[in-house]
């Protein structure tokens, strides 16, 4: 055992040879996985491919000679908790892969990863620095079936993946529906990447209303993908994936430009309400963007209201607070998104200079007791008089019911949006949205409160 | 002129099972194993334990200090290992080995550990009492080391 192979990685060397090192790195150890998969019998024996998480960031903070030491104990700690039977091997990134012979189970293979990955997040000592790193395991156990290597370190390597997603430390053995997943994670990016250009999304609209008038006030934008082969896709799949790979700063502009464009053909009191990702709130030129879309459709920025969750504003409070004082300047509405789901630090509605508050449809729904739902309502009636004091406009997401209409009317909101008022809907179908809400709603709003003041019980 | 000799102060969780003899075997085998290692790097330092807990210092030459603080992480018989302290000292506080019981009931340890342990004891330093002392409060907190341990465990 030895690792030369470090010190021949401590010298700097053109990127092309360090390519041609990674790459043989991967190869010899795939024959010698290959050479024990013919010798013996394949399923007593497991692949465990090791990453060591913080290394990268640690040679840029402490330097890559602290970091390449980390790694050499690491490799030392890893061969001295192993039997001579199984293989070390270091690999490219910062990982090493094992193969472990014999292993009766995955359960047997997981108590081992466990192990090596509890002493591989043990603190080292270099150079008199202590300093940690966390340690994902990636497990792929030999079917009689699997006689590629390759696949077999691949499978592992989605394993890993899987680990490294749930958190440091984290172990997981293969299963084909880590495969599935990933692949099919795969092909979204790829037709994600394809969709703005192919006209695959839609933006849809969902009304919004103010509950003491019973009038339409305004529309929520909302992105929509119909992929051509499985149909809708849902917001919650591809918004993640599309802010994860920055796609999400070309589609919001669309959202923004097609949402006031769309704006321009209604009447003049609607308001309508995008979603902006942190990604694009982030980008210096978003304020440029909007006003780019205003000026383009030709509506007043009072008509648009900026929808941002309070994600954004935990993250990067003084550059977006600076954007969002020149939005609110140049006389763009502010909504903040979504309160009741994160951390509502409130505080932070004071320093932002948000227009509206948008109560969470978790709070809204209905809960299975009497005192829950009470709790609840204690929580939107707080949240009303909050928004009442900062001057702001609470508006409750989620209504279905006019029971809960009524609950929200009297805890003091504002506005509400629910499927009680109608679901998104596509562009073509606005007019007739439009025609619905000509007159007022008429939904009783005094029924339940006055039979509570009057004592009677529900 | 900055001092050559180095020290870390550490606490981890005892993972070692079995009745409380043999725990006190296993600790004297650690301890007369450490001193066998550590005299000939130069390290000197102090154990303290009880069933729970370890909380050690290990003071000498850098070199000499990892090597045996690496040696120590490699054990699997304790686990969560806490890092409290660690940087350049000008002189040791432990220039011999000592250990204490440090037990909930420290002024009555367990007869068969006090026992077996007894004559590896030796008075530290004025200095050593204060460190043994500060560790000795840090792991007394038992309700911190009673919490699951933060060993991730397989699928």
């Amino acid at each position: 055992m030895g690792f030369s192979l470090i010190d021949r990685l401590r010298q700097t060397r053109p990127a092309h040879l360090q390519f041609h090192e990674s790459h043989s790195l991967i190869e010899s150890f795939e024959s010698s996985l290959a050479s024990r998969l013919t010798g013996e019998t394949p399923s007593s024996l497991a692949v465990l491919l090791i990453s060591l998480d913080q290394v990268k960031a640690l040679g840029e903070t402490l330097g890559h000679a602290i970091a390449e030491r980390v790694l050499e104990l690491a490799g030392q700690r890893l061969q001295s908790a192993l039997r001579k039977s199984d293989t070390l091997s270091q690999m490219p990134d910062n990982q090493f892969a094992i193969i472990l012979n014999p292993v009766l189970s995955a359960m047997d293979a997981g108590i081992i990863a466990d192990r090596l990955v509890d002493l591989l997040q043990r603190a080292y000592l270099v150079r008199g620095q202590v300093v940690n790193t966390g340690a994902s395991i990636g497990i792929k156990l030999a079917t009689q079936s699997d006689s590629d290597s390759a696949i077999l370190l691949k499978r592992a390597g989605m394993a890993l993946q899987c680990a490294q997603s749930s958190g440091p430390g984290a172990v997981r053995v293969f299963e084909t529906s880590i495969e599935d997943r990933l692949v099919a994670r795969h092909e979204l990016v790829l037709d994600l990447h394809k969709a703005l250009l192919l006209h695959q999304f839609e933006v849809h609209y969902q009304p919004q209303v103010d509950i003491a008038i019973q009038y339409l006030t305004g529309f929520e934008a909302l992105l929509r993908w119909r992929h051509p082969e499985s149909g809708w896709i849902s917001p919650a799949l591809f918004i993640p994936i599309a802010e994860e790979t920055g796609l999400i700063e070309m589609i919001g502009d669309w959202v923004l430009r097609t949402a006031c464009q769309e704006a321009a053909r209604l009447p003049r009191e609607i308001v309508m309400a995008v979603n902006v990702s942190p990604l694009q709130i982030r980008n210096k030129s978003f304020t440029a963007s909007v006003e780019h879309a205003l000026s383009v459709a030709g509506i007043p920025a009072s008509r648009l209201e900026i929808e941002i969750t309070e994600g954004v504003l935990i993250q990067e409070p003084t550059s977006v607070l600076e954007t969002l004082n020149d939005l609110h300047s140049m006389g763009v509405r502010l909504a903040m998104d979504d309160l009741g789901t994160g951390y509502s630090s409130l505080g932070q509605l004071a320093r932002f200079p948000f227009d509206t508050i948008k109560i969470d449809r978790s709070l809204i729904i209905d809960r299975p007791t009497v005192v829950e739902n009470a709790k609840q309502r204690a929580i939107v009636r707080a949240i009303a008089t909050l928004g009442k004091g900062l001057g702001m406009c609470t508006l409750v997401e989620g209504i279905e019911t006019e029971k809960q209409l009524v609950d929200a009317y009297s805890d003091g909101c504002i506005s509400a949006q629910g499927y009680l008022f109608g679901k998104a809907v596509s562009a073509a179908q606005l007019d007739e949205v439009l025609a619905a809400f000509s007159r007022r709603l008429n939904i009783p709003l005094e029924s339940t409160e006055l039979l509570e003041s009057a004592g009677v019980k529900l | 002129m900055t001092s050559d000799l180095y020290q870390i102060l550490y606490c981890s969780r005892n993972c070692m099972h079995g009745g409380t003899p043999q725990t006190a075997l296993e600790i004297n085998n650690i301890l007369s194993a450490s001193r066998r290692n550590n005299v000939k790097l130069n390290v000197t330092g102090a154990l303290l334990f009880n069933t729970v807990f370890f909380a050690q210092v290990l003071e000498g030459p850098l070199s000499g200090v990892e090597k045996i603080f690496e040696q120590i992480q490699r054990d699997l018989r304790h686990s969560d290992l806490i890092v409290l302290d660690s940087g350049v000292i000008e002189v040791r506080n432990f220039p011999v080995w000592s250990m204490a019981f440090a037990g909930a009931d420290a002024e009555a340890p367990d007869p068969f550990i006090a026992a077996t342990l007894n004559a590896a004891v030796s008075a530290p330093s004025a200095a050593g009492k204060d460190v043994l002392s500060m560790l000795r409060n840090l792991v007394l907190q038992e309700d911190a080391w009673a919490l699951p341990s933060r060993r991730s465990s397989a699928i």
